[in-house]
């Protein structure tokens, strides 16, 4: 017989909780307990998925008991990574405890990040909004994270911090793989760097969920396109797809039939068939793939569509 | 008609301010001294013999006050009738689902009773499970309980008229097999306990129940003990949805361990708990044959129904029952044959769901419908009309109708959604979105006597000295809001304000009985025996009254607080006086009404024939929605519900329910399905299976089609449950008439529309047969 | 290796200091708790509080019965660490009625007929309230967003909305 895990008992295992008031302190603390601490920031991924990891044998002794970190450490003592902040010719940075709502609520993402602030703005439900993070959200590296299909379109890098030294990562090469990143233990992502905003653009976020509105996603499409022109020649497209794939994933062939094309119809319709084909979805396949072309078709009609910001 | 005072006004439930404000205690948040945690193990196979426990490890954790397995226990079988009792509430021999009880522990916190429960070692002998009824009735198959031959718990065959010759005597022939799937009930409150014993033998439990007295009953027959030694307390629930009805493994081992331990102990399930290891409802396999003649007249109809009941019987063979009693009322025909067999399998317990077995078998039967209305070429408005149930009849079965307004539901729901008008769905071009609108009835019994030696319910009546009165009812509310609508009955009755009453509800040491909440039997019941309560203690008051005011008894009355000698209103005195003067008499006279309503049934359960109920309520339902041909996205665009209730004693509340069932419906009929794999339930928390929110309901419109019914308290009909009946089956109507093609099982997925509508490119359909 | 759960709980050792003493804002009212660190706020509202109004329907951040306002916003008091609930302005469905006077969203609750079993209303209301600080004048469909993570099985949300928009007079 053959079990699934699903989730359990929703109590949180026993942690010692550590509140560092610096990035370095933070670095330092997870230098110091590397393998056994884990950083909490919005904590609406790791609080639940340490819940349903908390042993718990109602339903039998098959279930095997999962390893939890003995450490949490807490980032909220350290102020500097609510930071949302735009620099003309530089781009924008966002602080690893920078909440969807925080980021809705930045006038400069609204104005130059279109895409982002409409993602950020209708992202799963307000309780989730007010306390999780971007950050989070990217390091917690759901198949069908909401925000890194956008991430990745806007080109964006994570900054990350360890006792050892900084690097940046870009968010395209962040996820491995379900729940893996390429962060090593000891190491957590500062912030997230998004490269100066493309002017003139189109943009487009589609998502589906899987069965009711407020759902986990069954498809996402975020669509990028810098316009070489008044006729709205795609230059540098990014089509980038959630949920479809372990990780969130560029449909590079797509891309590539769109760049530096002009809005078509039946281009549209070759390159939303191209990008279905490059998803490889677990579960749901033909539905979901069927799913990423009609979304994909509809983004790129759409971002074609928009308006200058 | 007269004019009411209280009675059918819109007025916000009693208890809505204690909710409001957080006063409100439901179960899990009593907090007693000394309480303990109760935490139950589970088992993990499906279908195991129990070799041995082992507990001693865990009894010596420090902390852990208790231990239980199915050695402690009396090992007494309980269930919904004597002859269908096959659940203990610990396993004792054999496991037969994976989450069945085994043993619990009461502890002094979540973490200590969480490791007492991994240090009980149980063996088992793992046993051969069985997943699907098919597999489960095939001759030689494993039984699942040693008693049940075949695994078949109940096979009924009820034959009213001659169906063979009503078939051949058809125009046309129709037959259709339909599936329906696991549907949880989802409350947001999750089941709890908390129980204490004491010095003098005493068990209080406190419970998520929808009825105590039968809680109390199953308790007493368990634990071995009398029921007077037991209090069963029904404080706050937070939605049960027939999910609350029976008596759960919580319930007695709150008790057990309170009496191994001496202290306090609450058990309070979790979410996964709620979806994999309590009741959920039955699905069935109905095969259903109907003979119609050429303008619509029904003339027989030919159901079978294959139930999977899961691992015990729980209500739900009885609910396999009631569908012969449901097919019939419906709608009129001469000839009825229902086949019915509730089946034990391993997976999780199925038993009563709001609509019993109602929505299943509607959903099949009104899906029939419409595609008998398609294909002999009638609207289907006209063949439901022509068949639809009217006042004064009597079914098959026997239910006698008093009141039905089914035909001015049917005709106010087709008229909102604008069914003359829009019929026949115009299919465009094979991609645009497709509208299509369907239609739905139902009905339904208000009270059932079904599961009891009778279907009484009793109240009592306290007038207080200030002139407040004081209502006990057994009645349980479980958010419905019945501890409002029975004070409204007797604010009406007394002549006093709602504001007056006090209600103290479902306490079996503080108030009289009552079955409790299922088979929409409260208002009507229970309402009923507060009205004659009610009555009694009015009488009594004006007995008192007629001295004081030099009148006779029988010319007085009470309106607005006031006792008056009708006729000459200036002979009067206040309520509160009139109370307080009987109270501070030299005679300290006591005014306590008391009210007991047993419904006039005469149902037979041998013959399966005779009326269950007093009363019976009607609905009717319609849906728009739109299909994508492409994505096979479904969107209800509108949905109308019209509802036979007899007089709404409270519209505001009645419209409530009515909303309620059709967000319910909707998820049962587009997305709700606990997904159940080799016995294991995949999709065991919110996150997994859907209950929808506020963006996903339609825009709703209610229309209550009041009939008054001559034997409901001023009217009055059950309402709770028939609301959910018709969502389903509309929806599914109306996207038959969008894309063209029947889909005959629940939910109706995406995936299951493209793929009816790539058969429906593939291949032409069948006619119907022609009978003659 | 992680140590089993048994001995971390049992002889964890000196090393684990597990507990801390918190202040915690309630309602206008300081608490000094001694609290273990793994406890999420709801957990500490209701059994170290008596603070029960904020309901555990689901304890995994799905159903939002626990919503409780920090700082005015509505949070999941099932996934914040009762640790970093400090130095914030907690309010829970007890501190929302002021001297005695219900909220003019719980009136409108009240006599929209929008409470039925009542389970899901404190949280419901809560996040209605922060979402009508917000926005004093929003239409249905922002209405129906703002209370999209509050699961209600009762009442098809139809008269919630209507008491929403009620209290908010448009």
């Amino acid at each position: 017989m053959r079990f699934i895990i699903v989730p359990s008992r929703m109590l949180l295992p026993r942690f010692e909780y550590l509140s560092p008031k610096s990035l370095e302190e933070a670095a330092s603390l997870l230098h110091l307990h590397k393998g056994q601490a884990k950083i909490l920031a919005g904590g609406t991924d790791l609080l639940v998925e340490l819940k349903k990891k908390a042993w718990h044998p109602g339903f039998g002794a098959t279930r095997e008991k999962e390893a939890v970190p003995l450490y949490l450490i807490g980032l909220k003592g350290i102020t500097q990574l609510t930071l949302i902040e735009y620099s003309p010719g530089e781009g924008l940075i966002i602080g690893s405890l920078a909440t969807y709502a925080e980021v809705a609520d930045s006038a400069a993402v609204k104005e130059k990040y279109p895409l982002l602030w409409h993602a950020c703005r209708f992202f799963s439900r307000p309780q989730v909004r007010y306390a999780g993070t971007l950050a989070g959200n990217l390091c917690n590296a759901s198949p069908s994270a909401d925000i890194v299909p956008v991430l990745i379109a806007l080109g964006a890098k994570a900054r990350t911090v360890s006792a050892e030294g900084e690097r940046e990562v870009p968010v395209e090469e962040f996820c491995l793989g379900p729940f893996n990143t390429v962060l090593r233990t000891n190491e957590l992502v500062a912030e997230l760097r998004i490269p100066e905003a493309v002017v003139p653009c189109g943009w487009s976020y589609q998502r589906k969920t899987k069965r009711t509105v407020e759902d986990e996603a069954l498809v996402i499409v975020a669509v990028l396109m810098e316009f070489a022109d008044s006729a709205r020649t795609a230059r540098q497209p990014r089509i980038v797809l959630g949920s479809v794939a372990p990780r969130p994933m560029m449909a590079l062939n797509a891309e590539a039939m769109i760049k530096e094309k002009k809005p078509d119809e039946d281009l549209i319709r070759r390159a939303s068939e191209a990008a279905a084909g490059e998803a490889h979805p677990r579960s749901r396949g033909d539905y979901r793939r069927m799913m990423t072309r009609q979304l994909v078709a509809k983004a790129l009609s759409e971002a074609w569509a928009s308006q200058d910001p | 008609m007269t004019a009411f005072a209280v009675v059918g006004k819109r007025l916000p439930l009693i208890d809505s301010v204690a909710k409001v404000t957080g006063d409100a205690k439901f179960t899990a948040d009593l907090f007693l001294p000394g309480m303990l945690v109760g935490k139950i193990l589970r088992s993990p196979h499906p279908h195991a013999r129990i070799v041995r426990i082992v507990v001693s490890r865990a009894l010596q954790l420090p902390g852990v006050r208790a231990v239980i397995t199915g050695k402690d226990t009396a090992g007494i079988k309980y269930g919904a009738l004597d002859h269908l009792r096959d659940e203990q509430p610990l396993a004792v021999e054999k496991v037969r689902y994976i989450g069945d009880e085994v043993a619990a522990v009461g502890a002094v916190d979540e973490e200590t009773a969480r490791e007492a429960l991994r240090l009980i070692e149980v063996e088992y002998d793992i046993l051969p499970a069985l997943f699907t009824p098919e597999e489960a009735m095939r001759p030689g198959a494993p039984r699942i309980h040693d008693h049940v031959e075949n695994n078949v718990s109940l096979a009924l065959r009820v034959p009213l008229g001659d169906v063979e010759a009503g078939f051949a005597g058809s125009d046309f022939v129709f037959e259709d097999s339909f599936e329906t799937q696991f549907v949880a009930h989802s409350p947001l409150e999750p089941h709890a306990a908390v129980a204490t014993f004491d010095a003098t033998g005493k068990i209080v439990l406190w419970s998520t129940t929808q009825g105590p007295f039968y809680l109390r009953r199953d308790l007493a027959l368990t634990l071995d003990r009398s029921p007077s030694r037991i209090r069963v307390i029904k404080p706050f629930v937070g939605g049960g949805f027939g999910g609350k009805r029976e008596m759960l493994a919580s319930d007695f081992c709150a008790a057990l361990l309170a009496m191994k331990s001496g202290r306090p102990v609450k058990i309070t399930y979790d979410r996964e708990e709620e979806f994999a290891a309590t009741r959920r409802r039955i699905p069935m396999r109905i095969t259903l044959k109907t003979g119609v003649m050429r303008d619509g007249t029904l003339v027989a109809k030919h159901c079978k129904v294959i139930a999977e009941g899961g691992a015990y019987n729980g209500r739900a063979p009885t609910i396999v029952a009631t569908g012969a009693s449901q097919m019939t009322l419906v709608y009129r025909f001469p000839h009825f044959l229902f086949e019915g067999y509730h089946v034990y399998t391993n997976n999780p317990v199925t038993s009563s769901m709001r609509g019993f077995g109602s929505n299943q078998l509607r959903f099949a039967d009104d899906s029939q419908m419409e595609r008998i209305a398609k294909e002999i070429g009638l609207s289907p408005l006209e063949l439901w009309l022509k068949n639809a149930r009217r006042p004064g009849e009597t079914s098959l079965m026997g239910a006698k109708v008093m009141s039905c307004g089914l035909s001015e539901c049917i005709e106010k729901v087709a008229e909102r959604i604008g069914f003359q008008a829009r019929r026949p769905g115009k299919v465009k071009s094979p991609k645009t979105p497709r509208r299509g609108i369907g239609l739905a009835s139902a009905a339904y019994v208000s009270g059932s006597k079904l599961f009891f030696e009778h279907d009484a319910s009793s109240a009592m009546i306290k007038l207080e000295e200030d002139g407040s009165v004081c209502l006990l009812t057994g009645a349980s509310d479980i958010g419905q809001g019945s501890n409002t609508v029975l004070a409204q009955l007797v604010a009406e009755e007394l002549g006093v304000l709602l504001e007056d009453i006090q209600v103290i509800s479902a306490d079996t040491d503080a108030t009289p009985i009552d079955l409790g909440a299922y088979a929409s039997r409260t208002t009507f019941i229970a309402g009923n025996a507060v009205l004659a309560a009610a009555r009694d203690a009015k009488e009594q008051l004006l007995k008192f009254a007629a001295e004081k005011l030099e009148a006779n008894s029988a010319d007085l009355d009470i309106r607005e607080r006031r006792v008056y000698v009708k006729g000459s209103p200036d002979k009067s005195m206040s309520f509160k006086e009139a109370a307080s003067a009987a109270l501070n008499s030299p005679a300290g006279m006591v005014i306590m009404g008391r009210g007991y309503y047993n419904p006039p049934t005469d149902f037979d359960p041998k013959a399966r024939r005779g009326n269950v109920s007093a009363s019976y309520s009607f609905a009717a339902q319609a849906a728009e929605v739109e299909v994508n041909p492409e994505t096979g996205e479904v969107k209800v665009l509108n949905l109308v519900a019209a509802q036979d209730c007899g007089l709404a004693i409270n519209p505001m509340a009645t419209e409530g329910q009515i909303e309620g069932s059709i967000s319910m419906g909707l998820g049962q009929a587009l997305y709700e399905e606990l997904i159940t794999v080799e016995g294991q339930t995949l999709n065991p928390s919110f996150a997994e299976y859907k209950i929808g929110s506020a963006r996903d309901m339609p825009p709703m419109e209610c229309y209550l089609i009041e009939t008054v019914d001559p034997r409901g308290p001023y009217g009055a009909k059950g309402v709770g449950e028939m609301t959910l009946i018709p969502t389903s089956p509309a929806i599914a109507n109306a996207i038959y008439d969008a894309i063209g093609v029947q889909i005959k099982s629940l939910p109706i997925t995406p995936e299951k529309v493209l793929e009816a509508l790539r058969q429906k490119g593939s291949a032409g359909r069948p006619a119907p047969r022609r009978a003659i | 290796m992680l140590p089993p759960v048994s001995t971390r709980r049992f002889g964890g050792g000196a090393a684990f200091i597990m507990k801390k003493i918190l202040q915690l804002r309630v309602n206008g009212h300081d608490h000094d708790l001694l609290v273990d660190t793994h406890r999420t706020l709801v957990e500490v509202l209701r059994e170290h509080l008596g603070l029960t109004g904020a309901k555990q329907g689901c304890d995994l951040g799905d159903c939002g019965s626990c919503t409780v306002l920090l700082d005015g916003k509505p949070f999941l008091s099932c996934l914040v660490l009762a640790v970093e609930a400090q130095r914030k302005e907690i309010t829970t469905i007890e501190g929302l009625a002021q001297n005695g006077k219900l909220d003019r969203l719980q009136e409108s609750f009240v006599r929209s007929g929008a409470v039925q079993c009542g389970f899901c209303i404190p949280g419901m209301i809560l996040a209605a309230k922060a979402f009508l600080n917000r926005n004093p004048h929003p239409t249905e469909a922002e209405v129906r967003e703002a209370i999209g993570g509050n699961l209600c099985r009762c009442t098809g949300y139809v008269k919630i909305v209507e008491a929403i928009l009620e209290a908010a007079g448009t």
